[in-house]
Formats: structure tokens, sequence, C-alpha cells
């Protein structure tokens, strides 16, 4: 994934779908490529959601889908048909553009899909799950946090990820580092009425008066 | 970069090389103008083979960047190393226009010192060694003493202290009238807040802000906390006020994994005691969190939007769901959370603290890093303790000197009776605050692992905790130091005493206690014990008699009950059979010796300088008692009225502080009449003042509690005031 600066670009000169606001300030989009609708017989019960059927979380996990039945393909999917699956999933679950009652469910289905993509998009990881679904040791292994079964193929993979780990900490305290100056430009506005904020203007105020 | 290109852009060419010779000059220095030769990266200078080498992996290029490789520095010649760069630091001034590169440098040859100076004199090691690139960074990037570092419990201040202006006198630290081995106010104006217990460090931050701003200063105030201390109340109470006020100031985790000292089971450090290292745990382990946020923002990048905000929305829906919670903790708190940061990498260290530093308002920032005790130091860093407290070593291996004693110290004495009562009478349960090491709790968790409690740096809950488990028909035993208790007051005072619940108190360190000084000496115990009305409170003279006081506690079970036993070793006395002590009959002394016209009447093991005491009064042929009371409450009045009727002098000793034993005496005497006829009656106990970190035979002299100062004081009284001044 690139890392993005903190201002979003201006224009991209990759292929990105126009964003046209709307009235109501929601983004709608149109896709730009040629999804041929896969249509897929998927391993196990797969219903695709188009956010009518309630499902409960139980009913979900005992559904006991595997990450191939979660992007909607057959486990002999090639990787281009993985990303193309995943696109529209997450395009179809990204928080900004769920409606405001789904967004956590939506956001939750994300993360799944997430996770389903990073996992079959590497080709050792997903050769990995794939013994390990024959195994029977996991099907749909995410459920929030780190369950016992990404264990049994993330184990050769420990030393990458610890090295992956600390070159990843640095991209995630730039960000932090980046949102805190960005509030703390604004955060002693006059609506602040911590202590800390009034004593700040008090100062920012007498040192003015001294110049 | 060379060290020659340094003497270049550093201030006139002036070395200061550690002073020697005299410890009690101050401040002067050595100083010579060095000629700057040609030197390679490597510091062994005038190519001695046989120093300790601190040298980087590869050869330096010219423009060598942070990542040509780590440096390495050599242990195994066991000589002191060479410290070129070190050398020119005398303050943190000395520090800021040092290179990236310098300043690992500067970190390598940090590390090297603080090991060859640990080995020389004991003390505190991996602490200090897990923050080198911390205290490098800070000290860079910050200036005290205007800005205020404060360290919390203070034991990993040894590279802080080495870097503003103290190098020269490491060699005398935690000795008699030498640097503290803590940070003192006293001692420098860079240490901006006394330690010593742990989880201080962030109200004393918070109190240093809101003093800044209220008096208009400009400067920055940090403090630095570990993950252990983290597990203390004190420390959520002053983060919840930081947020609350919003006042300016960062703090820094320092997170090393252990949440408990690695002394805490024979075995090495105790998983981790609580909820707050499962936080931290996944904290770190945030990777899935953050690629989640990238995915998110990539998928935005094709919608169409700013990214942060998505982002933030992300974090918002996702954090409870992933790894997160932790730092939603800190946020919950009113701290923003920065991390977690790679603790040996002092260039992202300095690039956060600039940042930091440079904006107008963040308000109460806490930065995670995550460190390694010991770290550079391999004996260390394999070690089950990670040579967390050590005494004299040899560097090249990190052998420690064995100590020669034929006996051995009253916790290991404590512990050792303690498992045997558990194995008579399985309600017995014991608790501890985060130190089973250094109150010998180790074994018992090893014996009855079901039984022993760590749990956590938290006396206020271990004392109620305890109270829970008497209330329900348990015998729980509480080891506590007598100054760590201190915390737990209200607690021993409300939900043990008041309520009469029979929890019994095993009070280590009581008394002086050496070279941790006089925040870790247990003086006030007696005191602040024996006022209570319930409490049982008794002193062993010797580890026989410990053994039998945890007997009588394990047997007292309608009130609770206390007893108090020093550092060091036991004298000698012979154990009961199979380390099993019998109960002792509560509120009964002894007498010890028989004499006549001067009675010494001892508590705990002043007894022993009293016995020490008559001996020597022998030569001036006077013969007095010696009696052990055994008990402070109840006292044993019998015993006393004895006294008191059949000699002219009695005199009453403890280590402990005014207000205590001999206090208790007196109003006894005084209740009945005791006092208004002849008798003479004395109290000698720890003067009105703190005593400095020394020997332990340094304290007592000081305290005027030795043999000696009991002979002098008896001869005084009889009046031979000359001969008092005689004794050696």
């Amino acid at each position: 994934m690139p890392h993005l600066a903190a201002t979003p670009p201006a224009s991209s000169a990759a292929a990105v779908p126009t964003a046209q606001a709307t009235a109501a300030g929601r983004v709608a989009f149109r896709r730009p490529w040629n999804t041929p609708r896969l249509r897929v017989r998927a391993r196990g019960v797969r219903r695709e959601d188009g956010g009518g059927g309630v499902r409960t979380e139980e009913q979900e996990q005992m559904a006991s889908r595997t990450f191939y039945d979660l992007l909607g393909i057959l486990a002999e999917g090639s990787p281009d048909e993985i990303r193309v699956a995943y696109r529209r999933l997450a395009l179809k679950y990204h928080p900004d553009v769920s409606p405001p009652g789904a967004a956590a469910e939506n956001t939750r289905r994300f993360i799944e899909v997430q996770e389903a993509y990073e996992t079959l998009s590497d080709p050792s990881r997903r050769a990995s799950y794939d013994r390990a679904l024959a195994r029977g040791v996991c099907r749909l292994a995410f459920s929030g946090r780190r369950s016992q079964s990404h264990r049994a193929y993330h184990h050769h993979h420990h030393h990458h990820q610890e090295q992956e780990e600390k070159s990843g900490w640095r991209r995630s305290w730039e960000d932090q580092i980046a949102e805190l100056k960005r509030r703390s430009t604004t955060k002693d506005s006059e609506e602040n009425l911590s202590w800390g904020a009034r004593m700040r203007r008090r100062a920012e105020a007498s040192s003015a008066e001294e110049l | 970069m060379s060290p020659m290109a340094l003497q270049a852009s550093s201030p006139p060419a002036f070395r200061a090389v550690p002073a020697t010779a005299n410890a009690s000059c101050r401040r002067q220095f050595q100083v010579r103008a060095q000629v700057a030769g040609g030197r390679s990266s490597s510091s062994s200078v005038g190519a001695d083979g046989g120093k300790m080498m601190v040298s980087k992996a590869e050869p330096a290029a010219a423009a060598a960047t942070s990542s040509s490789g780590p440096w390495k520095i050599d242990f195994s010649s066991g000589e002191k190393p060479a410290t070129p760069l070190l050398d020119t630091i005398n303050y943190p001034l000395n520090m800021k226009n040092l290179s990236t590169s310098d300043l690992e440098q500067l970190a390598a040859e940090l590390r090297a010192e603080i090991v060859h100076t640990v080995s020389k004199t004991g003390g505190h090691l991996s602490s200090s060694l897990g923050v080198v690139e911390l205290s490098v960074a800070l000290h860079h990037v910050f200036d005290t003493p205007d800005d205020k570092i404060i360290w919390d419990v203070g034991h990993q201040a040894y590279g802080h202290k080495i870097l503003t202006g103290r190098r020269s006198r490491m060699h005398t630290i935690r000795q008699t009238s030498g640097l503290a081995g803590f940070p003192k106010r006293d001692e420098s104006a860079h240490d901006a807040f006394g330690v010593g217990h742990s989880s201080t460090s962030i109200s004393a931050a918070l109190g240093m802000a809101v003093a800044r701003d209220l008096l208009g200063r400009k400067n920055h105030v940090i403090s630095v906390i570990g993950d252990g201390a983290m597990t203390a109340g004190q420390a959520y109470e002053a983060m919840n006020n930081s947020g609350y006020l919003d006042a300016n100031m960062i703090v820094v985790l320092n997170d090393n994994k252990q949440v408990s000292l690695p002394t805490a089971t024979l075995d090495g450090p105790s998983k981790p005691v609580g909820a707050l290292s499962r936080a931290l745990t996944k904290l770190q382990s945030s990777t899935k969190f953050r690629r989640l946020r990238e995915a998110a923002k990539s998928v935005t990048k094709q919608i169409g939007g700013p990214t942060h905000e998505v982002a933030a929305k992300v974090d918002e829906y996702a954090r409870g769901m992933i790894s997160a919670s932790g730092s939603s903790l800190f946020e919950e708190l009113g701290l923003y959370y920065i991390g977690p940061v790679d603790g040996h990498s002092v260039e992202d260290l300095v690039t956060i603290f600039q940042k930091v530093k440079s904006m107008p308002a963040p308000g109460p920032v806490l930065i995670h890093i995550v460190t390694e005790k010991g770290k550079g130091y391999p004996p260390a860093e394999a070690a089950a303790d990670r040579m967390h407290g050590v005494v004299k070593f040899e560097p090249s291996t990190g052998r420690q000197a064995k100590s020669k004693s034929p006996t051995l110290s009253y916790t290991q004495y404590f512990a050792e009776s303690l498992i045997r009562e558990a194995e008579a009478d399985d309600k017995v349960v014991a608790i501890h605050a985060a130190m089973g090491g250094g109150t010998g709790l180790n074994y018992f968790q090893k014996r009855f692992p079901e039984r022993c409690f760590d749990v956590g740096i938290a006396e206020q809950h271990a004392v109620t905790f305890a109270a829970g488990l008497a209330a329900d028909g348990l015998k729980p035993f509480c080891a506590i130091y007598s100054s760590f208790l201190q915390r737990g007051y209200d607690q021993v005072v409300h939900d043990v005493d008041l309520q009469r619940l029979p929890v019994r108190f095993a009070l280590d360190r009581a008394g002086l206690v050496g070279a941790d000084g006089p925040t870790h000496c247990g003086a006030f115990d007696v005191t602040y014990m024996a006022c209570l009305p319930n409490m049982v409170v008794m002193a062993p003279a010797d580890e026989a008699e410990l053994m039998h006081m945890v007997a009588t506690a394990a047997a007292i079970d309608d009130r609770p009950s206390c007893f108090r036993f020093p550092r060091g070793n036991g004298v000698g006395a012979v154990l009961p059979p199979g380390n099993k002590g019998t109960p002792l009959e509560v509120g009964r002394g002894r007498v010890l010796v028989g004499g006549n016209r001067v009675a010494l009447l001892g508590y705990g093991t002043m007894v022993q300088a009293c016995l020490k005491a008559a001996e020597a009064l022998k030569e001036h042929d006077v013969y007095v008692t010696v009696a052990d009371a055994r008990f402070c409450k109840p006292l044993d009045t019998q015993l006393i009225r004895e006294l008191a009727a059949e000699h002219e002098v009695l005199i009453t000793a403890e280590e402990g502080s005014i207000g205590g034993f001999g206090s208790h005496v007196a109003h006894y005497l005084s209740l009945t009449g005791l006092l208004d006829g002849p008798l003479k009656l004395r109290s000698m106990f720890l003067p009105d003042r703190y005593i400095d970190h020394g020997a332990p035979q340094d304290q007592m002299e000081e305290a005027g509690l030795t043999p000696r100062h009991i002979a002098a004081t008896v001869l005084s009284l009889l009046g031979r005031p000359l001969e008092a001044m005689q004794l050696k």
C-alpha cells in the first residue's frame, strides 16, 4: 500500500474514478473499469448481502465461511480475480459510503474483507492458508481479535513480521504526529475551555501585548 | 562521523577527562587541550589492543548515515572503554551540535560507561541500559535544568547522571557521601524531582507544568515512566488529571514488556499481571490497524475525498474492534497517544521529540516507546533477572561477586518459614506488590503457585485484597517493604484494623537500608503500626525469633498483626527444627542477660547491638541487663515493671523513628507512676532527620545507634562521662 501524504492529491495520474459530490455531501462514484460481474459458486453458504438480509453475528460464524467465500470467488481464483473482488467489496463496505445506520456493521465487514485480501494476495500466505484450510484448521479466521488460527500460518512469517512491524511503527507514528500537529494549531480556539487552553491563550495575549 | 570532524564543530578545543583522584572536588575537571590526531571511528586510542572497544560494525564512510550498521561494544577485554565522544560531554549543552550518527556513537559509549561503572560499584544495571538511547535523545533535544525531566523510580537514571555533570563521581554512586542511586534535587539542578517509590512522575510533572503556566514560563516538562510503574493507581490519577487540565507535557511510557520486575519469580519475570499489558501488546502489534487505515485511505483515494478524515473515521469505528484499544485507554484519559516507537532508535526518538517540542499547543502527549531491558550488554540480555540489581561484577562475563556470608538474609528465612507454615495449613496465602524477588515470595510462588498473589505495584489494593481474603476465611500474609506500605496506610487503618481482620503484615527492609537511602528507609513502621488499636506489633531479635514470629502471626486469627525485619543477613542463631517456628506467647518478652543497675530493653534487631554494648561494658566493670521486648503491642508490662523496679536506669533501643517502641514504654511508665520515682529513662531511636544513603555501618554511626553509642549512654548515666568518650 503506498504511503499517502496527509493532503489529498488534487488529481492522480492513475485511473481514478471521478468523484462527484452530491448535494447531501455524500460521494457518489463511477467505476471506470469493467468488472465482469463474477457469478460464482461459493463453497458453503454464501449470501450476496445488499444490506437487506439481517444476519446476526452468530449466524455468520456458524456459516463457517472461508476467505474465498467472503470475497465471493472460487478457491482456485487467480490473483486478478481476488483483487477485483476485493475492490468491489471494499468500495461497497467503506465507511464513507455506507448509510449512517449501517456504518458499524459495514466497517466490520470492511475489516474482514481487508483481512481476506491481505492473506490471499500474498502467494506464500495464501499457500499457508490453503494448507490450513485443507487440514480443517481455520475458516473465516477473523473475529476482530488476534485469533488462535492465525498462529498456524503466521508462524514462519514471524521474523519478517517483526521487521515489518518496526518499520510499520514509523509510518504509524508519523501519521500520529501529523495529526497532532494539525490538532495543535486549532487547539486553543475560544471554544476550548480547558485550564491549559485558557492559560495558553492568556500567555499568547500577554506576549502579543508586549510586542 | 569521525571524532576529528566533531572537534572542528564543537566549542574550543578542550577535552574533559574524568577526574580520577579526588572525589571530593566537585566541579574541577582536569582539562587539557587535545591535539586532534587522526582517529578511525573505532575508538581504540593509541592502538592499545587491550582496551574495551566501542566500534562500528563496518568502517564509517565520510558521510555515514545512521543506518550504516549498529555500534558494537566489545566487552571481552574487561578494561575501561575509551570513550572519545563521551569525554567531550559534560552537560547537555555539549550535546546540541551532535549529528544523528554522533548521537548513536555517544549512546554506545554511554552504554559501555554504565556497564563499566556499575561493575565496580554495584547498583541497578539493566534499567539504565534500556534507556540509553532515550537519555541521549532527551538531552539532545531538551535543555535541562530549565526543561524538567522526571524519571519515575529513578533507578534507570544512571545515564542521565553521566550526561549531566556527574560522570566523574559515578564511582561513588550509592556509597557514603557519594552520588545517590536515584535522582535527588539536592544533588543536581538537572534532577527535577526526588524519586524512589514508583508511579509519582506524572503527578509531579503535571504539578511542574501547572506551575510553569501560572508563572508564565516556557519550559518543557517530560516524565519517563515504565510499564511496571504504570500499574499503580497514582499513574492513572495523574493521567486523568492531566487530560482534564490539558497542560502541555510529555509522558514517555517506557515499555520493556516486563510489567513487573524481572526478579518476580525464580525463573524470570512473571506473566504480566493485568489487562494493561495485554493492551500494550496489542498496541505494539497494531500493524493490522495501520494497514487497515492505509487500505481505507487508498480506497478513499479512488473515491476521492480527504484521506485524513477517512483515517479518523476508520479509527473511530475500528478502534474498539481491532487492536488499538490500548491507545483509546490513554486517549479516554485525555492524553494524545503516539506510538509504538522503537526505543532504541536515537533517530526516531529525536525526530519525535523535536516535532512535539515545536508544537504550540499539543496538550498532554503520551509517547509509547518499546525497549529491551539490559539492551546492549549480552550477559544482562541473557539473564533471567536481566541483571536488574547487581553487586560488583566482572564486565567481560557478567558474573557477580558472590557474597561470603555464613548466614542467609532475613528475607530468605522469612520465606522459608512461611512456606513451612503454608505446608501445615492450607489456608495460608501470600500477597506482594510486584516484589517477588525482594520479599522472597518468589520461593513461595514456586512452591505454591496458586496461593501467591502478585498484584503489581499496587500496595493499596494489596492491603484491601488481603482484607477481603481474611474476611472470608483465609490467612493472608502481606509481604510489603516498610516504606512501601506507607502507600497503603489508609487501607491498613480502615480496611484491616478498624474491622479487626486478621491480616498478617511482614514488613521487610525495616530500619536503615544502606545504599538505597532515605527513599527506601523503613523508619516509620513501628510508629504507624503500633498506634492502631487492634494491631499486634512485634519484632524479632534474630532469624530464629523471626521464624517463631511467622508462626505466631499465623496463629493470631482474631486481629491483625505485623512483624518487622531489616535488610541484611542473620546473626547465626540456632534455627528451629525443620525451619518451622512455634508460636510465642503474645505480649511476652524475655531477658537475655542478667545484670544490675542498668537495663537495656531492645526492640527488634537492636537487641544485637545491646548485647554487644553489654560485652563492651564488662571491660568497664559494668554489668547491664539486656532484655528483648519482642512485642511493642501489647507491651510486656510485667517485664517493664520488673525492670523498672530492679534497676536505676532503663534504656530502650529501636531502629525506628520517634513515636515508636520507646514512646509506648514511656507512656506506660508514666501512666503507672513509675516515672515519679528514682528511675532514669532514656529512649534511643532514629534521629529526627533523614539519614543519607551509604554503607549500613556508616548509617548506624550517623544515627547514633551503634553498640558504642549505647555503651556511652550507659556510662554517661552512671556518672562516668569521660569513659563514655573514650569508648572505641
